[in-house]
């Protein structure tokens, strides 16, 4: 369904991707692990082009575009397919969490206003919010917001959804709630690809998993196989590492 | 002493009534103006468009580079000699609102650069386009920042319309000037025009919470 090839890209001298491959079939669960630095992030940010790749294919539903050279017209065409949630959830603070759902419904979908409400209560539900849907960003919690975040992305119906980081903002008490919303997601088979942190949502979740460090991808494979049998010496590295995180999320 | 408060009272609705119809209508009219130059200049800086900036940016320098005063001259006194001839009151409408854009232009851009950038890639992200989000998600958000500077400016514009009497524009501050001259009364006459501005103005430092208020909505 999606494959990006030979990615790459710098800032300035700091080479942050230096030619990343990456495939996602339908209805995979993609875990992005690494170090910070490692360029999981921005990875994720040229896939949607909110950082302009240097260099690299995309393909995607078949069609194929090349990062540097695509058009503006392309690219809101793309992401009209495509949803994303940030870190630090991103709701426009000037509309209400119904709002925040409706808005690329009826203005970037052109979708009647009626039905729009129609789906964006219905997304809410869906996240456990639909009596919050009067409230401000400012008026919920992070893990509210994230959640209605998660909603916003669902409701445009994506053939993906990108989720960079979804609970490093989040107090550990409610990391729980939006990896629960996730969970049910991936059970319906919702494509995803999620830079995380988490290992316990990158083994019991995710079913592929992405390791990468210094811009480059060191391994990846099927999840169970990556925790239970990881073949780069680096990779057991940094699980090593996070064992006592492991042991505990798992 | 009687006879100057005779005098006050008497001539307060001669002083007043330039208010509503020159004073009240030229702020009004050259703020509106002003808002539009404002906002047009401050995006294309926002959204670094190549040219336009560069103009954007030199309006910006040139404005507030020079005297209101001498602005107000050099359109009014001085385009007459390249053959353009403008009334007072059209030109202190232009000049006004020329002078408040380069200013509220430079309010507007800092407001905007205020607005996190995840807002306008959430809205992108949401399928809008640049527009859509710009005008959808991040303009309402820099103008309620603005709001407060903006209703600075614009109290400065009610008194600096007092500068329109050079250009022989009747409102408040030349009535009272003429007045003054007719019965040899500055202090008085001056001082009561000063009060009548700050009358003005308070009204608007008073909107001006109200319109806080209705913005604070969202906290």
């Amino acid at each position: 369904m999606l494959e990006v090839k030979n990615i790459q890209k710098s800032f300035g001298k700091l080479e942050v991707l230096k030619g990343v491959d990456l495939q996602v079939g339908k209805g995979d669960v993609v875990a992005i692990l690494g170090p910070s630095g490692s360029g999981k992030t921005t990875l994720l940010r040229c896939m949607n082009f909110l950082e302009r790749a240097d260099g690299g294919t995309l393909v995607f539903d078949g069609e194929h575009y090349d990062f540097p050279q695509i058009s503006k017209k392309d690219v809101v065409r793309l992401r009209k397919k495509t949803a994303f949630v940030f870190q630090d959830y991103n709701l426009f603070r000037n509309k209400t969490a119904l709002q925040n759902v409706t808005e690329g419904l009826i203005i970037g979908r052109k979708m009647p206003k009626a039905q729009a409400v129609e789906t964006g209560e219905r997304a809410l539900e869906k996240v456990g919010l639909l009596d919050r849907r009067d409230a401000y960003p400012s008026q919920l919690s992070g893990g509210q917001q994230q959640r209605v975040a998660i909603a916003r992305a669902i409701a445009v119906q994506p053939e993906i959804i990108y989720f960079d980081e979804p609970t490093s903002a989040l107090d550990p008490e409610l990391t729980g709630e939006v990896l629960a919303v996730m969970r049910t997601l991936a059970d319906e088979g919702m494509t995803m690809l999620v830079v995380t942190h988490e290992m316990g949502f990158a083994r019991h979740v995710s079913n592929k998993v992405v390791f990468m460090e210094h811009g480059e991808i060191v391994e990846c494979g099927e999840s169970h196989s990556f925790f239970d049998h990881p073949k780069q010496a680096r990779t057991r590295a940094f699980l090593q590492t996070l064992s006592g995180e492991l042991t505990h999320a798992g | 002493m009687e006879r100057l408060w005779d005098l006050c009272v008497a001539s307060f609705w001669q002083i007043l009534i330039p208010g509503p119809t020159m004073t009240i209508p030229l702020t009004i009219l050259s703020f509106a103006i002003a808002m539009v130059l404002a906002v047009a200049a401050a995006l294309v800086q926002f959204a670094r468009l190549p040219v336009l900036r560069q103009i954007a940016r030199f309006y910006i320098w040139v404005i507030r580079g020079t005297p209101l005063l001498v602005q107000l001259f050099v359109v009014f006194f001085g385009l007459p000699h390249a053959g353009i001839l403008i009334n007072a009151f059209p030109a202190a409408v232009i000049v006004f609102s020329v002078n408040q854009g380069a200013y509220c232009a430079e309010t507007v851009r800092a407001a905007l650069e205020s607005v996190p950038a995840g807002q306008l890639e959430a809205a992108e992200c949401a399928g809008l386009t640049w527009g859509q989000s710009i005008r959808r998600i991040v303009l309402p958000q820099a103008l309620r920042t603005a709001f407060p500077p903006l209703s600075n400016s614009l109290i400065g514009l009610v008194k600096d319309t007092s500068l329109a009497s050079n250009i022989t524009v009747v409102e408040m501050f030349l009535a009272a000037q003429r007045i003054a001259a007719r019965t040899a009364e500055p202090l008085a006459l001056y001082i009561e025009v000063g009060v009548i501005y700050l009358i003005f103005c308070t009204v608007l430092t008073k909107l001006q919470r109200v319109g806080e208020k209705r913005l604070r909505v969202y906290g």
